[in-house]
């Protein structure tokens, strides 16, 4: 009775034998254009991270006549010189990390909790750091409270009319632990600002309204619901704001200088540039520079690969619409003061650098002047023209390279790829002093497999692969909120990957590779620990010429150095503002 | 959508022992079925059974960890998407959002290639055929979700593919444009000729529209055929309860010939047709389906055919149709739609009645579902 054309239940007849390419090769690496790619992600990472790194940790334990010795490591923990220069580091950065907390907790939870006046503004303010170099904070703090600062210009005033014995016991002067304390905290809680108020308003209001629900007070909610809610977000915060503060080298060095907790000694990152600039101790300067990678990967290890899995909200995940819980009046009114007075700093930090570019001789004479302009314009011109081109071309390059990685990474993934991704990553990690000095001795004919000393190339290179992680981590989760199912569309309809990557991907992706080219730029621009292993008479920098300008006591100039830099970051970041207009429309339209 | 005088070189699809796993479990289990050329296809099952799966292993999206499939006389199973001849339709559409409707439709010809001077043309008559005249320079973003639709269809098609696929097409959209867009898309396919596959876990869409359908469960076929074939006579508990409604009652087979099995139900002896695609034992236990449109109630002392007596437990009016809930004195509950009768001739609960079966619309199917079918030789 079961005519042909009826059921009949699907059972295999001979299986097809298994296509033989797949066993020797991952899917994604067939297509020749991905595998070209992978390459050359590859042949970056390998002659760029791995290399110089590797590099770095032979130069340590290099011995004079060719054998390996641990000598210098042994030296450094048998000297109470090195050993002050590591508690240095780490008071001073747990100090600052601890403040940066604070602020960046208190910022985040105004911002995102209260109905503050001035909300827009702070928001705005407090980004302003991140624009600025390090040093150029701590340069500011001279300016103010530098024994010549207005402040304690008009302090010292203060005490003559008073009519004290010494009229200096009222001067704050910045010099010392506490200045560099305070531009490092100024540099970094921006960061700490950022991952907060992520982590704030991606937590469920509803489990605030909850627990109030059940009867509790505002502080018992606070206490037991969202700040146990934030912890995972505020170790992870904290962690990295200590990586950076721990290898910073602008604050320490412009306001540290012999006025430490431990006078004798400086900081780590300014001690390893000491050794290999001032004392050409290569072996030294290698050791110091490995044992600050050593707690920077742990670090970045823990806080990329261990928290991110534990946290209980999601950074990135969208915020949420909620009513604002009721804060006490105390509270609101103490966090306003405090935002105000933070912004209000940051404020005066531009101004008073914008001042002292026009002023005869800071601290003394207050005239108007061209005069330290016209200097810095006409001795850096080569150094602006020097920043400008290869921080340019290095942040165009960085963002593209890095948005292909990420493109590579997520959409055209196999096994093992994760561990690409996380070599790629490393520069991001590694800290400047590192990424330099590695630069220093691989490609500084120490060892002879490539020598580029003095060239501008190894200044790009460098720039390139120490900002290519914005790329690769911002794509990475652009890409993730970009359906992958569009990029099916394309090869479905007959686009080969080239193709559908040029029309599909990087178009969708054009707001977030602008994002990592401003990032990268205004990095690139104002990074000293990193090139100052690597400038050269032929090729200097603008933020070299403003860190020695600083360091001399060239208050003039280098206030108008860093209005050039601050103008000219300002000026690209608009114009790039401006060019995507149609890419951010886009972000706001999906 | 209009009529065009475009012909497609459609091409048959063939999947044998087609196999996805993912990790270790798999997603589609050794399954073999053809599209035939210029026909549609329809991939039926329950959310979760392997339906996408399989069509994105067509369409180049997966690679089969084992198995073949073929398009025409083409060996494709490692054939990257944009090298086969395959369209599809996206659940999501897909639509590219940084592009006009124009430039949406104009991708595939532009990717592959295709002169200049052609494309405009061809766009122009791919919007006249879904119905999208003039809206050429509209983004994609300002659409209704029936337009965007039409848009992945003319994209699709503007190509020339030889086999169309479409994944779910209809869910996005609202009830009354659904059961529109269905009529639309079944007469597109015939004008054009066109092999297509398409998924789908609505069985009424999958009755009206398809040539042959193919019902899936857990990654495997458990019948397929024409939609009147697995309507009419499903080969597995699952199909038949999956696919309209059914009564199922316990029942034993007594013995099996060629043409006819006897089996014990409700204490009677039925002559039946012999299941599809399985071999019964006498003494198995097996299941007999019962479509509630296929029982007809009576009065109780009626006795012509076959039927048993009950009581009727409940009653729905449904305009139409009453559904009864009957209770047999065999002990089986059934349910039984019939159209309803004129005001007080609606039966009533704990009214006495007998339910007459029509034999020959009666199917038996393995008692253990779909299992039994598989090991069967
Ligand atoms: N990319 C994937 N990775 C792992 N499991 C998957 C993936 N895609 C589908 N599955 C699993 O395979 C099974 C079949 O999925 P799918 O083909 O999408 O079903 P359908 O389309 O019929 O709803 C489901 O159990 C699903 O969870
Ligand atoms: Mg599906």
């Amino acid at each position: 009775m079961a005519d042909e054309t009826s059921a009949m239940t699907g059972r295999a007849g001979s299986r097809a034998p298994r296509d033989p390419a797949r066993l020797r090769l991952p899917r994604a690496l067939r297509e020749p254009a991905v595998a070209i790619a992978y390459g050359l992600v590859l042949f970056v990472v390998a002659l760029l991270v791995i290399y110089p790194t590797y590099t770095i940790l032979i130069e340590s334990v290099r011995d004079p006549d060719g054998g390996l010795t641990l000598a210098r490591y042994v030296r450094f923990f048998s000297s109470t010189y090195f050993l002050h220069t590591l508690y240095n580091t780490l008071l001073v950065s747990g100090i600052a990390t601890a403040l940066s907390l604070v602020l960046g907790f208190g910022f985040a939870y105004a911002i995102t909790r209260t109905d503050l006046p001035l909300k827009g503004f702070f928001t705005a303010v407090v980004l302003v750091p991140m624009l600025l170099p390090a040093f150029l904070i701590a340069f500011a703090l001279i300016l103010l409270l530098g024994r010549n600062g207005v402040i304690n210009r008009f302090m010292y005033a203060a005490g003559e009319w008073l009519g004290l014995a010494d009229p200096s016991v009222l001067q704050w002067v910045i010099f010392g632990s506490h200045g560099v304390i305070l531009a490092q905290t100024l540099t970094f809680f921006p960061m700490a600002f950022l991952v907060f108020s992520a982590a704030l308003s991606s937590i469920d209001p509803r489990l605030e309204e909850a627990a109030e629900d059940l009867g509790a007070s505002y502080w018992y909610t606070l206490r037991r619901v969202t700040l146990p809610l934030l912890a995972p977000a505020a170790f992870s915060s904290a962690l990295l704001v200590f990586m950076f503060n721990a290898s910073a080298f602008g604050a320490p060095a412009v306001l540290g200088g012999g006025r430490l907790f431990f006078p004798q000694a400086s900081m780590l990152a300014p001690e390893a540039i000491i050794q290999i600039l001032g004392l050409y101790d290569w072996g030294m300067g290698t050791t110091i520079a490995v044992i600050l990678v050593v707690p920077s990967l742990l670090i970045y290890v823990l806080g990329e690969y261990y928290l991110k899995k534990r946290s209980y909200v999601t950074v990135s995940g969208t915020p949420t619409a909620f009513r604002l819980a009721v804060v006490p009046p105390a509270v609101k009114w103490t966090l306003f003061a405090l935002c105000l007075a933070v912004s209000i700093f940051i404020i005066s930090i531009v101004l008073v650098v914008v001042a002292g570019a026009f002023t005869r001789t800071w601290g003394v004479n207050y005239d108007l002047t061209w005069r330290h302009m016209a200097t810095a314009l006409q001795a850096s011109r080569a150094s602006i023209i020097n920043s400008l081109v290869l921080s340019g071309g290095g942040a165009i390059a960085a963002a593209l390279f890095g948005t292909l990685a990420a493109y590579l990474f997520t959409r055209r993934s196999f096994r093992g790829v994760r561990v690409l991704d996380f070599t790629a990553m490393l520069p991001y990690a590694l800290p400047g002093v590192v990424m330099g000095l590695g630069f220093a001795v691989a490609f500084g004919g120490r060892f002879e497999l490539i020598v580029l000393t003095g060239t501008g190339t190894i200044i790009f290179l460098n720039h390139f692969i120490r900002r290519m992680p914005f790329g690769l981590r911002s794509g990475g989760s652009a890409l993730k909120q970009i359906d992958p199912v569009i990029e099916e569309a394309a090869a479905d309809l007959g686009a080969k990957p080239v193709y559908s990557f040029l029309r599909i991907t990087f178009p969708l992706l054009r707001a977030t590779i602008m994002g990592a080219f401003v990032f990268g730029f205004i990095n690139m621009m104002t990074d000293i620990t990193a090139v100052i292993f690597l400038v050269s008479p032929r090729w200097r920098l603008l933020s070299i010429d403003l860190f020695n300008a600083i360091d001399a006591g060239r208050l003039g100039v280098a206030a108008a150095l860093s209005v050039i830099m601050i103008v000219s970051t300002f000026v690209v970041l608009i114009v790039v503002w401006r060019a995507s207009g149609r890419g951010l429309d886009f972000l706001r339209r999906s | 959508m209009a009529t065009t005088t475009l012909r497609l070189e459609s091409q048959p699809v063939r999947l044998e022992g087609v196999t996805k796993l993912f990790g270790k479990t798999a997603a589609v289990d050794d399954i073999t079925f053809e599209a035939e050329a210029g026909r549609l296809t329809t991939l039926l099952g329950p959310s979760g059974c392997g339906k996408t799966t399989t069509l994105r292993m067509i369409g180049g999206f997966y690679e089969p960890d084992a198995g073949s499939i073929h398009i025409g006389p083409k060996f494709v199973n490692t054939v990257p998407p944009h090298a086969r001849s395959t369209r599809t339709v996206f659940q999501s559409y897909a639509l590219f959002p940084h592009m006009t409707v124009f430039e949406n439709v104009a991708f595939g010809l532009r990717a592959t290639r295709v002169p200049r001077g052609e494309i405009g043309p061809r766009v122009d008559e791919a919007l006249d055929l879904v119905g999208l005249t003039g809206l050429a320079q509209r983004s994609s973003g300002q659409l209704s979700g029936g337009q965007q639709q039409r848009v992945a269809f003319a994209r699709a098609l503007v190509t020339r593919p030889e086999v169309l696929l479409l994944d779910e097409p209809l869910s996005n959209l609202d009830a009354k444009l659904r059961v529109h867009m269905r009529g639309e898309i079944r007469s597109l396919q015939q004008d054009l000729g066109i092999t297509t596959i398409y998924v789908t876990h609505d069985q009424e869409e999958a009755m009206s529209l398809s040539d042959h359908v193919v019902v899936m469960q857990a990654g495997r076929i458990d019948q397929q055929g024409p939609p009147h074939d697995i309507y009419e006579r499903p080969a597995t508990r699952f199909v038949a309860d999956f696919i309209g409604t059914s009564n199922f009652v316990d029942a034993r087979v007594e013995s099996v010939a060629a043409d006819v099995v006897e089996v014990a139900a409700l204490g009677s002896i039925l002559r039946l047709a012999p299941p599809v695609g399985a071999a019964l034992r006498p003494g198995e236990s097996v299941l007999l389906v019962l479509r509630p449109e296929h029982l007809h109630l009576q009065d109780p002392d009626t006795s012509d055919g076959v039927g048993f007596p009950g009581r009727v437990a409940s009653v729905a009016y449904l305009g139409a149709v009453a559904t009864y809930e009957v209770a047999l004195d065999g002990g089986a509950t059934v349910t039984v739609d019939n159209p309803a009768p004129v005001g007080a001739a609606l039966r009533h609960a704990g009214d006495p009645v007998r339910v007459r079966l029509e034999v020959d619309r009666v199917y038996v199917v393995p008692r253990t579902d779909s299992d039994t079918i598989r090991r069967s030789p």
